[in-house]
């Protein structure tokens, strides 16, 4: 074995002890852990830097490290904010809206091509949480790739939480990102009126808190700022391809030919409300939920 | 002392940046630098090699599918006194009634250093570039199916989801331009066969993870913002968030990998003015838009591809990967091979000039090669002689140019060029040449994972002296 002794060996023995006693169950060994007071502990601690002395590898859980939502949690963390997520336990799963250049990349396999990747057809379907997600072991969803869910060829024993840019290029310009956003803002409009309650409003949404004085001033300034700008511009509607032209070379002649590649999803499909269906006050109004879903405090677990 | 790379770990006290080594990373897309806590070194930021480098950068022209060595570098003249009479050779995945088939093309000596081609081959044949060229016909794979084979030479591991060649070579060299990715892969609009595991970080950290340029739309996957939004909408948006990130940072002291994450988004935006700067070829010279065959229907995708390939090492990218395929003629090869090394000839010969000229060919290795080579017999198909060939692991051809190889014929295949018997060596041979010439040592560049420290050609292997200059 390799690593450290373990620093609470009372402890893991009392889990130990318990798990064996009550019908190594591990739903009751979980429970027990994330009831504890350790478990539960502040990222926050008063005396931080007395700490940073005495115990810097905070062996003895004063406080509870800060960590960056899962890609799971993240995605159904912004549904749920959003008003979209369908809480519906079991069943088939979902297939979620996966960015659309990947969604439709030729994917080779043995002697041929993939079918193309289709998401169910409807929001309610479509906004399950990540768990119920169909995963295509070729083919991954490239929002939680790039939030670190492991590929499904190997075990994962710990995930990687480094930021990287890729992940700011998803969060500030993805698709799914601005969908996200303006249902996020049409919540936002339904339930507050004026600029500075509909800050509020998000915040407690995405944070759990109102806004500070200062965020709020600046932010009210940020919006009407805006509303101007989006005044100025259009949006194309967006549009979903029907069918889709394949190319690929014959394997015994070499003689490339093409074919055309059904995608009955998006005959009947409901998207979600985009750019170009909503107002310049609304796309304003996005445009902050969108800064929000990037903070530190809504992507950091306190 | 030991090499920073294989660094043993728990010998000491624990760095963040091991912890980052240490932890099993899977992410997709493009992840480069590093910015986590202040005083970590970014694990793409340029790296000592561990002896000497003969090449500092690779493009690996690899043609999928499997390219017949006997019709193209390695001619058998005696396939050719053998053809259509009925072969006995018990291997390979044909079965039932096989016979020779000899190669539609003739051969020639080209340059001085005995170089053979077939005809097909017209402007790699021009001495100026193959003088250049190492022929190495010893290298023999083990599988004989695309996806295996393609990993095996790829990954060094036939199962693939290990680290890739371009991975590995990141890992131990980083990269000289921390504002563009460390080993991009260009492909046709379809992947080669087992995809993107092609060019899979594997279980190293993300940041080595190849980058793959999309040949359509966005050449990064969500590069540009949402077309309604400008370039100063984006700003004033980065602006109000560092404001929300650094209100949030105050009330929470001791959090120092915060400005490291607002900091990605500030990278993140330089990309956007710089990736498209390096594939913008609008720029290039007419002759060199001719010389790379970007005129001509049947060159212009693979001549965009090595003209991007020189924009992109002249950058500081490391390693560049272009997948062609089209190369499995079980059929038809006379009219499937020349069809595809005409796509190649021209701009891969260019690629070759252009390096020379601007001087960077004695620092950047260029190899040409497939994931096997093929057989000297075919069967019949529809009970008519079919002239291809199959697949044949046990031979095969390879070009390399510029980067410490020695320009010649190196190894040889047996008469029917079923198996090579001359300088025969395995592909975790190659993948130790490789290292070796980027001044890496595979039994030295490790990674500790699964229990165990594993390097690229799994279980070590030995340096091919005899392509090495």
């Amino acid at each position: 074995m390799k690593g450290a002794k373990p620093t609470h060996p009372e402890l893991l023995d009392f889990l130990t002890d318990d798990f064996v006693k009550n019908g190594w169950t591990m739903k009751r060994l979980h429970k027990l852990i994330m009831l504890s007071d350790a478990y539960r502990m502040s990222t926050r601690h008063p005396q931080a830097d007395a700490l940073k002395e005495k115990d810097p590898n905070n062996d003895l859980l004063a406080f509870f490290p800060t960590r960056r939502l899962s890609s799971e949690e993240l995605r159904d963390a912004m549904l749920r904010i959003t008003g979209e997520l369908n809480p519906a336990m079991g069943g088939l799963p979902a297939f979620p809206e996966i960015n659309l250049e990947v969604a439709l990349q030729p994917r080779m396999i043995q002697f041929s091509l993939a079918p193309s990747y289709q998401p169910s057809l409807t929001p309610e379907e479509r906004n399950r949480r990540s768990v119920y997600a169909y995963r295509i072991r070729g083919q991954a969803d490239p929002f939680m790739e790039v939030f670190n869910k492991p590929g499904p060829n190997e075990s994962c024993e710990q995930r990687d939480d480094a930021a990287v840019s890729p992940q700011a290029f998803t969060l500030l310009n993805s698709e799914m990102m601005t969908d996200r956003s303006i249902a996020f803002a049409l919540r936002i409009g339904k339930e507050a009126t004026t600029p500075e309650a509909k800050i509020d409003r998000a915040f407690q949404l995405a944070f759990g808190r109102d806004a500070a004085t200062e965020e709020r001033g600046r932010l009210v300034r940020y919006l009407a700022e805006m509303k101007d700008y989006h005044a100025g511009v259009t949006p194309k509607p967006v549009s979903y391809p029907t069918k889709i032209t394949r190319s690929l070379v014959e394997e015994f002649s070499g003689k490339t030919f093409d074919y055309d590649e059904i995608l009955p999803a998006f005959e009947n499909y409901t998207a979600d409300t985009k750019a170009a269906d909503v107002d310049a006050e609304t796309r304003a109004l996005a445009d902050l939920c969108l800064l929000l879903l990037n903070s530190h405090e809504f992507l950091y677990l306190n | 002392m030991n090499h920073p790379l294989c660094s043993r770990p728990f010998s000491g006290p624990v760095s963040r940046r091991q912890m980052l080594y240490g932890l099993g990373a899977s992410l997709g897309s493009v992840a480069f630098t590093n910015l986590l806590g202040k005083g970590a070194a970014a694990p793409l930021a340029p790296k000592p090699s561990m002896h000497p480098a003969k090449a500092k950068n690779v493009i690996m022209l690899f043609m999928e599918g499997g390219p017949g060595h006997m019709d193209t570098f390695d001619p058998k003249p005696k396939l050719t006194s053998l053809h259509k009479q009925e072969s006995k050779i018990a291997k390979g995945q044909e079965t039932g009634f096989k016979f020779y088939v000899g190669s539609p093309f003739e051969f020639r000596k080209v340059g001085q250093n005995g170089i053979e081609m077939c005809d097909q081959w017209q402007h790699l044949a021009d001495p100026e570039v193959a003088d250049e060229l190492c022929n190495y016909r010893g290298l023999q794979a083990e599988s004989l199916n695309h996806p295996e084979a393609l990993y095996h030479m790829n990954t060094g591991s036939r199962l693939g989801a290990d680290p890739a060649l371009g991975a590995w070579a990141s890992y131990g060299l980083g990269t000289l331009n921390q504002n563009l990715p460390g080993y991009v892969v260009m492909t046709e609009l379809a992947f080669p066969q087992g995809g993107s595991g092609n060019w899979s970080n594997g279980f190293l950290p993300a940041y080595f993870q190849g980058t793959r340029l999309r040949t359509e739309g966005s050449p990064i996957l969500d590069l540009n913002s949402q077309p309604w939004k400008s370039r100063e909408h984006q700003r004033r948006a980065l602006d109000e968030l560092a404001f929300l990130n650094s209100q949030y940072a105050a009330r929470n002291p001791g959090q120092e990998d915060l400005a490291a994450r607002m900091e990605t988004y500030e990278l993140a935006y330089r990309m956007q003015m710089e990736v498209p700067g390096v594939l913008a070829i609008d720029g290039e010279s007419e002759s060199t838009r001719e010389m790379y065959g970007l005129n001509d229907k049947h060159t212009e995708t693979f001549g965009r591809q090595c003209l991007l390939a020189r924009r992109m090492i002249e950058q500081g990218v490391r390693f560049v990967q272009i997948f062609s395929g089209g190369w499995d003629s079980h059929d038809y090869l006379e009219r499937a091979h020349s069809e595809r090394i005409r796509s190649v000839d021209k701009p891969m010969a260019a690629l070759i000039k252009d390096l020379k000229r601007r001087g960077m060919l004695e620092d950047t290795l260029v190899i040409w090669m497939g994931e096997f080579g093929r057989t000297p017999d075919n069967n019949k198909r529809g009970g008519v002689y079919s002239l291809g060939r199959g697949h044949n692991a046990e031979a095969m051809t390879m070009l390399m140019a510029g980067g410490g190889v020695k320009p010649g014929i190196v190894g040889a295949t047996d008469e029917l060029g079923l198996s090579a018997v001359d300088v025969a060596h395995p592909i975790r041979d190659f993948h130790c040449t490789l290292l070796h010439l980027l001044g890496l040592n595979d039994n030295k560049l490790t990674y500790f994972h699964g229990g165990r420290y594993k390097q690229l050609s799994q279980f070590g292997g030995q340096v091919i002296r005899e392509i090495i200059a």
